[in-house]
């Protein structure tokens, strides 16, 4: 029996939806427990340290995000792909639709695993944990919003293996400007007084800041808006690197 | 004429390879070789239409629209098998088949699983366990199933046996009978297209050297075989490549007629070239012939 459909429905929310379906099929139950289980084996160790299990929930957002993209590039496969007539500006909304769906799959199995392991290993941070919090939630989620800023343009223009390499660079490179710039401002006297820079110390503290100032309902809406803000800049740049790519 | 593929002076730099002012066109309903030696620009030219690499100039147009910037519309009415056929290795087939199938308007699954049937491919089974060969009927049967106007082959008798080849070329032939699908068949297995091209186009180092409807290059190409003696630097100009050997000369001429006459009274023979005979000899020029011990053919 035919399966007919239209061209432009492959190319709007019909191609989104399609590679969604494909994104699934590739994530076969075997990539999905294998995953669960490194997260967990993971999560055992780093949920006594609420930095480290903080980090671990971005990182498993993060793996959602590109767990498919890597399997593509390590098979191959993107010539095929993109000769399907799908438009490479659906890719790239497709790819980011995938990050948010699994940046909230993520958020709920590490919340919950969380609040499942804490009690019974006993972290021994404040209580509640930074990531248990409103402040958490939403530094958690601007991280990844920006994580996927940084990222997607540099994937969609070189590909997985040099966009990773560029990436780590320009990460590296932002992380020394912003340590040497903190040290600055805390002042030569104070040599060592800036501490690691991590999301919770970068973005937590500015939410922080923000909820104490305006309120937590201005907060979430400043929040949306800033990661709307990134993901925006994301699908812009990345739309216009990835036209130039060549398979 | 009404050409379902045409390009125009299309280049494509890289570096240590460019692709210089390519044009032909495919009139609608005709099978066309593609044919070269390796490097010559037959994949980066497949990859042009499919919009996976874009010229830095010139104009492709499929069905009348730009490959560029109408690419999706483009690649809907196109059915393709790359060079290196690549699905999702960890699926079994049918799945690959119905995740990727429907991204074509026109996707006939049912097609789809009688053409796998016909192929010998078993479904249930994981693409990573598909030999090439088996990849390579995938790939034609995933091209066959959704209805495209223009099939675009990149080596695609690479890895079949030859029974199954065959076969292959049997059904493009009556595909082609139907009246709505054009193919653009690349290889380098010329006997192939002996018996199945309409046209030949044939690239060398990027450059065209010639598109030409089949009857064409065998009428106009011949094999001119003689004594040593005879290759004298006035003859090597008629040829357009020379092997030499203990034996004499083969060598490929495009003008029998004016090889005769400047031969003529001598002990030559002339024979048809095949299309490799086209591809082995062209640029084969006299002094840089490759010498042969023995026999020249």
């Amino acid at each position: 029996m035919a399966t007919r459909g239209d061209s432009a429905g492959m190319n709007g929310g019909g191609g989104v939806l399609l590679l969604l379906r494909k994104d699934w099929s590739i994530f076969t139950l075997r990539h999905r427990i294998f995953v669960l289980t490194v997260f967990l084996m993971a999560a055992l160790q780093a949920v006594v340290v609420d930095e480290a299990y903080f980090l671990l929930g971005v990182a498993l957002a993060a793996a959602l995000a590109v767990y498919v993209p890597v399997i593509e590039w390590y098979q191959g496969t993107d010539p095929m792909l993109h000769s399907l007539p799908v438009k490479r500006g659906t890719v790239v909304a497709a790819r980011h639709v995938v990050t948010i769906l699994g940046m909230a799959t993520a958020g709920i199995v590490w919340n919950t695993t969380g609040r499942i392991l804490r009690p019974i290993l006993g972290g021994g941070g404040s209580d509640p944990a930074f990531w248990m919090t409103l402040e958490g939630g939403l530094t958690y989620s601007l991280a990844v919003a920006i994580l996927a800023l940084l990222f997607f343009p540099l994937y969609f223009r070189f590909g997985m293996g040099r966009g990773i390499a560029a990436f780590a660079v320009m990460t590296l490179v932002l992380l020394a400007v912003g340590y040497g710039t903190a040290q600055l401002a805390a002042g030569p006297a104070a040599p060592g007084a800036v501490g690691l820079i991590t999301p919770s110390s970068v973005i937590g503290s500015r939410v922080d800041t923000l909820l104490a100032s305006v309120g937590p309902a201005a907060t979430v809406t400043v929040t949306l808006a800033g990661m709307a803000g990134a993901f925006g800049i994301s699908i812009g740049l990345s739309r216009r690197w990835f036209a130039t790519r060549e398979f | 004429m009404d050409a379902v593929l045409e390009l125009r002076n299309v280049c494509k730099t890289y570096e240590g390879f460019d692709l210089r002012d390519v044009s032909f066109a495919l009139p609608h309903g005709y099978i066309m070789g593609l044919i070269g030696p390796n490097g010559a620009g037959k994949t980066t030219l497949i990859k042009m239409i499919l919009n996976l690499v874009r010229p830095d100039s010139g104009d492709i147009r499929v069905f009348g629209l730009d490959a560029a910037e109408q690419g999706a519309s483009v690649r809907a009415r196109i059915g393709f098998v790359h060079e290196q056929p690549t699905f999702y290795e960890g699926l079994p087939a049918h799945r690959v088949a119905t995740t990727v199938g429907p991204f074509y308007p026109a996707w006939d699954e049912a097609e789809f699983t009688a053409l796998a049937r016909e192929f010998g491919l078993p479904l249930r089974r994981k693409l990573k366990t598909y030999s090439h060969g088996m990849r390579t009927r995938f790939s034609l049967a995933m091209a066959l199933a959704h209805g495209a106007e223009l099939l675009l082959l990149d080596e695609p008798s690479s890895g079949l046996d030859p029974v199954f080849r065959r076969d292959i070329l049997g059904r493009l032939s009556a595909i082609i009978a139907g009246g709505n699908t054009s193919v653009l068949f690349s290889s380098h297995l010329t006997s192939d297209l002996d018996r199945v091209a309409d046209y030949i186009t044939f690239l060398r180092d990027g450059r065209l050297e010639f598109t030409l409807t089949k009857d064409e290059v065998l009428e106009r190409y011949a094999l001119v075989k003689g004594d040593m003696s005879l290759l004298t630097a006035e003859n090597r100009r008629l040829f357009a490549g020379i092997v030499t050997g203990e034996f004499g000369f083969v060598a490929l001429t495009t003008n029998v007629e004016q090889a005769r006459t400047a031969l003529e009274g001598q002990a030559i023979v002339v024979d048809r070239a095949t299309l490799e005979d086209v591809v082995y000899f062209t640029g084969r020029t006299g002094e840089g012939g490759l010498r042969l011990n023995g026999n020249t053919r």
